[in-house]
C-alpha cells in the first residue's frame, strides 16, 4: 500500500503547485519531513533528550491514520504538533508516577542546552526545565508551548485541545508559579 | 513582558535539538519494526478470533482436498505463544511455545538468516526467488523458497514440517529436500550418531543414557522427570534441580547437551554455571559446528548477566575466530566494541569499531558502535 506513494519523494513541495489533488504522504515520507519538527518541540516540551526517541516514534505511529485525511502540509505539522502533545503529556504523567514512585532518575538538566549556548542562557534552562517538573501537566506543557515554543494563545488553546480561557488560566498559573520558583533560588 | 519571561525569551532558542540523519534514520527504522509487530499482533488477533468464531459456532472447517498443502493461515498461526518477528516483506517468523529462542541474525537484500536455538517456531515466507532465506537451527539449516513450515530444535535432531512450497534441509553430511505435506527428524539418525561427540542414537528426544529410555523422535509420552525432558517443555527450574539432583555426570561430554546444560542454567538464574558447560564445550569441541554459537552464548551471559565485560569481550572475538564469515560474526564484532568499552579498554574499543564500520558500513549495530567505540 505504501509503495504506491513513493513517487512523491522525487517532487518534494509539489503539493504546493501541482493542479492535481495531492496525494496525502506515506509514514515513511512524513516521517522523513517532518521527524526534526515533531523532535524538537519534544524535546522542549520533556526537556530530557533519552525521551525524544520513543516519543517520535510514537507520534508517527499515533498521527498514521489523520495523515492518510490530510494533504495540505500546514495541516499536517499542526497535526503532527497536537499528537506530539497528547504523547507528551502522557510521557510527562509516566514520568511523575516513576519519580513518585522512586524509579524517576532526577535529571541534571544541563544537556537542555545546545553545545553551543552561553553558560548564562545553560543555567537558565537547567532551572527552568528543574522548576517545570513541579507543575502540574497540563499547566507545564501550556506554559511551555506559550513562552518555550513562542505560540500564540489560540495556538495553545488548539494544541492542547481546551478552550482559550483554560488555556490562559493554565499559562497564568504557571507562570506565577514559575517565577515563585525561580525567584526563591 | 516579566523579567521571567524576557529571559526565556533570550534563552529558549538554545534549547538543543540535534537530529541528525543518522538519528533519524535509526528511530524510522525502529518505529517501522513496531508498525510491523502491531500488523502482525493484529493478524494473531484476528485469527485467534476466527478461530474462537469457529468454535463457537461447531461448524466444521472444510479440509483440503490436498491435506498436505496450504494449511488455513489461522490455524497455521493459532498457536503462537509469543511475540512474532515480521519482515518489511510480509514474511512472517513466529514462536510456538514460550520456551523458543528464535532470532533474526542477518537481513539484508539478499540474504535473510534466522536463528532457531531452541524450541519449535513456524515460518510463513514471502516468495523471493532474489533472496536466501535460511534457518540456522541446531546442526542444520533450512534453506527457503516462499513457503511455510514449521521448525523444531530437538536434542540432536531438529523436525521440520512443511506446509506450503519447498524447503532443503542441510547438515554436514547431507541434505534432503521437503515438499508440501511432507515432513522428517535431520540429520537421519544414523548420522546424528556420527555426528563428532554424538551420544547412542538410541533416542532423540533426550532421554537416553543412564536413563536409557529408548524412543522414536515424536513417540515420548507422559510427564518428564530428567532434565532434558523438563528442559524440553521449558520447565527451566526444575530441569536444573534435576540436572544437579543427577549429579556430575549428568551432562554428557558432548555439544549438544553442553549447550543444553548451559540453557538450562541460564535460564534458571544460574549464569555461572552456565559459563562452565560453555566453556567445557569450547575447550573440547572447538571443531564442532556450534563452538561459534557457544563462545556468543558465553559473551551475552558474562556481558549482560555477570558483569564481567573484559572476559565478555574475549568471548565475542573467540566467536569471530571460529566463524569469522558465520552469521554470527556481524553481532559478535559489535558486542566486542561495547565490552571492551564497559571494560574500560576505549583504544580497543574504538579500534574494533572502525573495523566493524569498515565491515558493515550500513550495519544493524552502527549506532551502538559508534557509541561505545567513541566514533562521532
Amino acid at each position: 500500500m505504501e509503495r504506491g506513494r513513493v513517487a512523491l519523494r522525487v517532487i518534494p513541495g509539489s503539493v504546493e503547485v501541482s493542479s492535481e489533488p495531492a496525494a496525502p504522504p506515506s509514514l515513511e515520507l512524513a516521517f522523513r519531513k517532518y521527524s526534526p519538527y515533531v523532535a524538537a518541540v519534544a524535546m522542549r516540551l520533556l526537556g530530557r533528550d533519552d525521551d525524544v526517541d520513543d516519543v517520535v516514534q510514537d507520534v508517527f505511529l499515533s498521527a498514521v491514520k489523520g495523515l492518510s485525511q490530510l494533504r495540505d502540509p500546514d495541516a499536517i505539522k499542526g497535526w503532527l504538533a497536537t499528537v506530539t502533545v497528547r504523547v507528551a503529556r502522557r510521557k510527562l504523567r509516566t514520568r511523575r508516577i516513576r519519580s513518585f514512585l522512586g524509579f524517576d532518575q532526577v535529571p541534571s538538566y544541563e544537556e537542555v542546552a545546545s553545545p553551543g549556548a552561553s553558560p548564562e542562557h545553560k543555567a537558565m534552562l537547567a532551572r527552568v526545565y528543574a522548576a517545570l517538573d513541579g507543575l502540574p501537566v497540563e499547566q507545564r506543557i501550556a506554559w511551555v508551548l506559550r513562552f518555550v515554543e513562542g505560540e500564540q494563545l489560540e495556538d495553545v488553546a488548539r494544541l492542547t485541545s481546551c478552550s482559550l480561557a483554560t488555556a490562559k488560566r493554565r499559562i497564568s498559573a504557571a507562570h506565577q508559579e514559575m517565577e515563585r520558583i525561580l525567584s526563591d533560588e | 513582558m516579566s523579567e521571567l519571561a524576557r529571559k526565556i525569551e533570550e534563552a529558549r532558542r538554545q534549547v538543543r535539538t540535534d537530529w541528525s540523519e543518522e538519528r533519524a534514520r535509526t528511530v524510522e527504522r525502529a518505529m517501522l519494526r513496531r508498525r510491523a509487530r502491531r500488523a502482525a499482533t493484529r493478524v494473531v488477533l484476528a485469527a485467534a478470533a476466527a478461530v474462537l468464531l469457529v468454535v463457537g459456532a461447531g461448524s466444521i472447517v472444510a479440509r483440503s482436498r490436498d491435506s498436505g498443502a496450504a494449511a488455513p493461515a489461522q490455524a497455521f498461526l493459532a498457536g503462537i505463544a509469543a511475540p512474532s518477528i515480521r519482515l518489511a516483506d510480509g514474511t512472517l517468523a513466529a514462536p510456538l511455545d514460550k520456551a523458543t529462542d528464535l532470532a533474526v541474525v542477518e537481513t539484508s537484500p539478499n540474504r535473510v538468516v534466522m536463528s532457531l536455538a531452541r524450541g519449535r517456531a513456524a515460518f510463513d515466507v514471502t516468495p523471493n526467488p532474489s533472496r536466501a532465506f535460511v534457518v540456522l537451527a541446531g546442526v542444520v539449516d533450512v534453506q527457503v523458497l516462499g513457503t511455510r513450515f514449521t521448525i523444531e530444535s530437538m536434542q540432536d535432531q531438529v523436525k521440520v514440517a512443511v506446509q506450503r512450497g519447498h524447503v532443503r534441509v542441510t547438515w554436514a553430511n547431507g541434505s534432503s529436500d521437503l515438499m508440501a505435506g511432507q515432513q522428517g527428524a535431520f540429520p537421519p539418525p544414523v548420522e546424528a550418531a556420527q555426528l563428532p561427540n554424538a551420544a547412542p542414537a538410541d533416542s532423540a528426544d533426550g532421554k537416553r543414557g543412564a536413563a536409557g529410555a529408548a524412543s522414536a523422535p515424536g513417540q515420548a509420552s507422559g510427564v518428564p522427570t530428567e532434565w532434558r525432558g523438563l528442559a524440553g517443555q521449558g520447565d527451566f527450574a526444575t530441569a536444573y534441580d534435576a540436572m544437579k539432583r543427577a549429579g556430575a555426570a549428568a551432562v554428557r561430554d558432548d555439544p549438544a547437551d553442553l549447550l543444553l546444560a548451559a540453557d538450562v542454567a541460564r535460564m534458571s538464574g544460574h549464569s555461572s554455571d552456565a559459563v562452565v558447560h560453555l566453556r567445557a564445550l569450547l575447550s573440547a569441541h572447538r571443531s564442532d559446528p556450534r563452538a561459534s554459537l557457544a563462545a556468543f552464548t558465553l559473551g551475552r551471559v558474562l556481558l549482560d548477566e555477570l558483569g564481567r565485560p573484559a572476559e565478555a569481550a574475549a568471548a565475542f572475538a573467540d566467536a569471530r575466530r571460529l566463524a569469522p564469515g558465520g552469521a554470527l560474526a556481524q553481532d559478535a564484532l559489535a558486542r566486542e566494541v561495547e565490552a571492551l568499552s564497559k571494560a574500560g579498554d576505549s583504544a580497543s574499543a574504538h579500534e574494533r569499531a572502525l573495523e566493524y564500520l569498515r565491515a558493515y558500513p550500513d550495519g544493524r549495530r552502527a549506532r551502538s558502535v559508534r557509541k561505545f567505540g567513541g566514533v562521532e
